[in-house]
Formats: structure tokens, sequence, C-alpha cells
């Protein structure tokens, strides 16, 4: 009864008109997003079907039997995407093509720069706040749903490079920070938070290490106003670089998943370049999280910390820090993997994983339009002195070298076949 | 994630991020067992009926 009585948030009717508001939010968003992806394909389609009727002619005079069907079926899916709204031949939609396509305006831009506009321009009401605060995680119950796009081959490859990659960059970042800022004087407080910060997973690793190196709330203040200053730039810079560079969304999502330090900002930004993207982001830093009490650990060993009082052993720190909601993201994985008839799969039509496939979405909308309404320039302006300077420095230089193996490694390796 | 009061757990024995994520767990079961129970209906409903236009 203890346990049960404990998961309840404390005050928690307090949350719900600030979640109704997030979900209200998300929910217009995502009916526009909705719209106008239905009309940039329709574009699409009108364009595209003259083209595959020449093909089409072409491969019947000659009775190319393979090229037919695959013609048929592609005219076939551009017709339904050109009568989904009521368009002929000919018509076009070019500012649909132009907001969904060039400038990636798709549900996460707008949540995340309309949650900003109106959060610095209008404010956040107090009694909305503790619900927006809630919003936020819910990209978490979305993370574990997404395991029905996986399969073990996948984690193995994409999962296990990924861990990799993970170690080698959070490890050497963290000592890196840790050092510099013990060599320029920051606080041992300080300088730990900032480097498990930017090391791991941003917010979530800076209150896991807080109460180990003895963070001040002024540390964690500034800490978390570099991360958030750092992650923001980063969700918002890093799309548009990648398709700049033009490389792959499995590399972009390898990429994110190293350089943004934030698990919601980092799935944003993936999502934002694509399925695929995202596919490999939250696999990558699936893998990642899990480092989270091994960076506690190493916090404690790095500044000779001694226990008084503290309970921080090896095992009682995995236990405590360890993200337990990743479980289920890998029990899922297991089910999809293990091919029980009556589960179905992702893209087995009328079957339970089929069904979840179709709800995670909705939680990654509401998580982000969390996300956007919390994004405060005042909190920002927190972020200063020579621990920013070295905790963003250090995230820089880890975003360009994650960008050179993530191209040196290609595409194949980090690509989710999915099952 | 998770950055909402820290030590507001200390209280109730839950840290606020475990309580996130079991939360995201008994989230995800529900979610689960409805769709076992009506795969069609979650379907229709998150893919279609929520989309009003």
């Amino acid at each position: 009864m203890a346990g049960l009585r404990s998961l309840v948030v404390p005050g928690w009717t307090k949350i719900i008109p600030g979640l109704v508001f997030c979900m209200v939010f998300a929910w217009i968003v995502m009916n526009i997003d909705h719209v106008l992806g239905k009309y940039h394909k329709a574009d699409v389609a009108s364009a595209a079907i003259p083209a595959l009727e020449g093909m089409l002619a072409e491969a019947t005079d000659t009775g190319d039997a393979d090229t037919i069907a695959s013609a048929e079926s592609k005219l076939a899916k551009q017709q339904k995407a050109l009568d989904t709204v009521d368009g002929t031949l000919g018509d076009t939609w070019p500012v649909a093509t132009l907001l969904y396509q060039k400038f990636q305006f798709k549900y996460v831009a707008m949540l995340l720069i309309g949650g900003i506009l109106i959060r610095n321009i209008f404010g956040i009401p107090e009694f909305l706040k503790p619900g927006v605060a809630v919003a936020r995680p819910l990209i978490k119950p979305g993370i574990i749903i997404l395991g029905v796009h996986y399969v073990w081959s996948d984690v193995v490859r994409v999962g296990g490079t990924g861990m990799l990659l993970a170690a080698v960059f959070i490890f050497g970042t963290a000592i890196v920070v840790m050092w510099l800022s013990r060599k320029y004087g920051v606080s041992d407080g300080l300088g730990g938070i900032m480097g498990a910060g930017t090391g791991v997973c941003g917010v979530s690793a800076i209150i896991a290490t807080a109460p180990v190196v003895g963070a001040k709330p002024r540390d964690m203040a500034y800490a978390i106003g570099t991360i958030l200053l750092f992650g923001t730039a980063m969700l918002f810079i890093m799309p548009y670089l990648g398709q700049w560079l033009g490389i792959s969304e499995p590399q972009f999502g390898a990429w994110s998943a190293l350089a943004i330090l934030n698990t919601a900002q980092l799935i944003a930004a993936a999502e934002w370049y694509g399925e695929e993207a995202r596919n490999t982001a939250v696999l990558i830093n699936a893998a990642r999280i899990m480092l989270i009490p091994l960076i506690v650990v190493f916090a404690v060993w790095f500044y000779g910390i001694k226990g008084e009082g503290k309970n921080i052993g090896f095992l009682a720190t995995m236990r405590a820090k360890f993200p337990i909601f990743i479980l289920g993201f890998f029990a899922l994985i297991i089910l999809n993997s293990a091919g029980i008839a009556f589960l179905g799969g992702p893209k087995t039509a009328g079957t339970p994983l089929w069904a979840m496939d179709a709800v995670y979405k909705w939680f990654f909308a509401i998580g982000f339009a969390g996300i956007g309404l919390s994004i405060s320039i005042e909190d920002m302006k927190k972020a200063g002195g020579t621990a920013f300077a070295i905790g963003s420095g250090a995230a820089t230089v880890k975003m360009i070298l994650g960008l050179i193996v993530v191209l040196l490694l290609g595409t194949e390796l980090l690509r989710v076949g999915g099952g | 994630m998770g950055s909402e009061s820290a030590s507001q757990g200390k209280a109730t024995g839950l840290s606020s991020a475990k309580r996130e994520d079991i939360w995201a767990l008994i989230i995800a079961g529900i979610v689960m067992l409805v769709s076992i129970a009506a795969p069609e209906a979650v379907y229709d409903f998150f893919k279609k009926v929520i989309y009003i236009f």
C-alpha cells in the first residue's frame, strides 16, 4: 500500500490543468501537421502521376511484368494521396511542400517553436506550470512503446555500436570536463555535475550526480542552464546542418544521440529529421542512458568522495540511478522479436503491436509540447562563467567528433531494420 | 527529463525520476492491454478519429 502511495505525485490534482493544456496544444498541432502532410503528399503525387503513367505505358509495350507491377503499385499509392484531398491531376499545393519538406515544418518544430513563443511572449500562468512539467516525461511511455519497431538483430548491431560509441564519448567528455573544471578552479560540485551532464544525459545525469558530488542548488541551475541552452541550440541547428551536409537518417540519428545531451531534445531533433533517424537515435539513447549509474560511480571515484552517511556503493548507486523504464522498451523488443502470433508486428494490420505503433507519436507530441513550454529564456540566462565555457566547449567538440565518427561508420551499420 | 523537484520524492520513498519511470511502465502496460483487447479500435482512434480535418 505504501509502495502504491509513493507512486502518487504529491498534489497531483494541480497537474491536471497544465497536462490538459499540453494535450490540447499537441492535438491542435498534430492536426495541422496531418493537414500539411496530406497536401504535401498530394502535391508530390500530382507531379509524379504523369511520369508513372508514362513508365507504365512503356513497360506495357515491352511486356516487362516486374516494372508493370511496380508502376501500378506506385500509381495506386499516388492516386490515393491525391484522392485524400479531393484533388485532380494538375492541381498543386506548393506552400504545403515548401513548409513540410523544404522548411521541415513538422509537428516537432511547431510544438517546440510554438511552445517557446507561448512561454516567452505570453507566459505560462502559475496554475498550468505543474502540469507542463509533468508533460515532458510522457516521452518515456512513447519510448517504451517504440520498442515494437525493433528486433534483436537491431539491438545487437546498432545498439552494440551505440553502446561502444556512447561509452567512449561519455567518459571521454566527462573526464575532460571534470579535469578542466578542477584545473580552472571550478568547484567540485559544479565541475562534477557539468561533467556528468555534458557526458551523459543532461538534466537526468545532473540530478543523479548532484547529491553525490555535493552540488549546491546554484550549481545545478548553472549546469542545467548550460545543458538546456546547448541542447536547445543544437535541437534547432542540427536538423538543418544534417540536411545541408546531406547525411543519411540513420547517421543523423546516431549523431544526435551522441551530440545532444537531453533525451527529450535528441528524440525531438531525430524525429524532426525523419523516422529512420528517430529509430536509430532512440536505440542508441537507450544504450547511453543505461550508463548514467556508471557516470555517478565515476564521479565518486574522480572526486575521491567518501561515504559520510551517503549510500554511494557501486551496487547501491546502480540500483538507485538505473532508468528502469528502459526495461519496458527492451521487453517490447523481445516480444516483437519472439514472433508470437497473436501479438503480430508493427506492420501486420489488426494485431496488438500494429495498434501500439499508432499510439507512441501522441506521447511524443505531448512531451514535445511540454519541452517547448518549459524553455524559458530567463532560465537560460543562468548559464555562464567558466563552467559554461568548459561545458559548452566540450559539448561542441563532442558534437564535431560525433559527426566524424558517424560519417566514418556509414549508414548501414546504424540503420534499424525493424520487424 | 526528470528535472522537476528531485527532492520531492524523499518524503514518499521514490525519487521523481523513479516515479516517472514506473508511471511510464504502467502507461505503456495499459496501452498494450487495450491494444490486445481491441487493436482495430486503438488504431482507428489514434490514426483516424483523432484527426478532425
